[in-house]
């Protein structure tokens, strides 16, 4: 007897994901119908396609002359290294527009989300310590930042605890958190870097998810699982209380 | 990528780029497996439909 096969069937079996009695089924319906057929292969293109372009975006090298700019950056006027830090990933967007169109428009924000994370871009205020027993001055800087209410996320249900916030004048806020594990999540604020996106990519062996509407840009990093970090991510999101 | 809805680009890298299963991903989105996978078909149609308007 045929049976009926639905749209999310064929995704399904391209992804790998139906029982091999629903594959079948899905594969025999592809042999009665050819444009059918033709569709499951477009799909299949379409999809090898973004995993191609993505994989080698996410492990493409940043262009060596913006490194050496950005390693011989004098550390003592704090001021000028953030407007430096700033206008090179404005440059390095720029040479990422020519080479990794896709992925350019929320770069700029990773790159400063990730030099917050390495501690070379130093906060104009630090709190950490007894500073954090109320979080009340984390969130009034979060909220001063963008012009509207927020709240910073607890995220000790998944076992982190907020150890530091960073704040870059009136441009960012870092969050630190860290688990029993000592593993460091840190979130990464800033007024919005463009329309609503949501990505994840990676650097090395740190995981990075992208979280962008119209008032804000979240970056939020670890060095763990993507289903980890997207967990972490979404809870994150979910409680700055936009 | 970029015409696409916050939803749909998120669905399609979940599952084509990082490779999450659908049970992981309703998990983690909080919505029943066959809302992943209705949600995933419309993306693919709609990121389908934006190549074919290319050529």
């Amino acid at each position: 007897m045929r049976q009926h096969v639905t749209e999310p069937d064929l995704h399904a079996y391209i992804d790998g994901e139906l029982s091999p009695e629903r594959a079948a089924a899905v594969e025999a319906a592809m042999a009665r119908d050819p444009a059918l057929a033709e569709r499951v292969r477009a799909f299949q293109a379409d999809r090898q396609a973004l995993i191609d372009t993505y994989r080698r975006l996410v492990h493409a090298p940043v262009p060596a002359a913006l490194l050496k700019a950005a390693s011989t950056t004098p550390p003592r006027h704090r001021t000028r290294i953030i407007g430096l830090a700033f206008a090179g990933a404005a440059a390095l967007a720029a040479c990422l527009v020519l080479v990794l169109a896709p992925r350019a428009p929320r770069d700029p924000a990773i790159e400063q989300a990730m030099t917050a994370r390495d501690n070379a871009r130093i906060p104009s205020h630090e709190l950490k310590g007894h500073d954090l027993a109320s979080v009340d001055a984390a969130a009034k800087a979060m909220s001063d930042m963008l012009g509207n209410p927020m709240q910073v996320p607890d995220l000790s249900r998944a076992g982190f605890t907020l150890v530091s916030t960073d704040i870059y004048g009136s441009k960012a806020v870092q969050l630190r958190y860290e688990d029993a594990r000592q593993r460091l999540f840190t979130v990464f604020l800033r007024p919005s870097a463009g329309p609503d996106a949501f990505e994840v990519t990676e650097r090395g062996p740190v995981r990075i998810c992208v979280w962008q509407n119209a008032d804000l840009t979240a970056v939020m990093t670890g060095a763990m699982s993507t289903p980890e970090l997207f967990r972490l991510a979404s809870m994150t999101y979910s409680s700055l209380g936009l | 990528m970029n015409r696409l809805s916050v939803e749909h680009r998120q669905i399609l890298l979940l599952v084509g780029v990082e490779g999450l299963s659908y049970r992981e991903i309703a998990l983690e989105l909080g919505i029943p497996t066959g809302t992943v996978m209705s949600r995933l078909a419309r993306a693919r149609e709609r990121l389908r439909a934006l190549l074919e308007e290319g050529h």
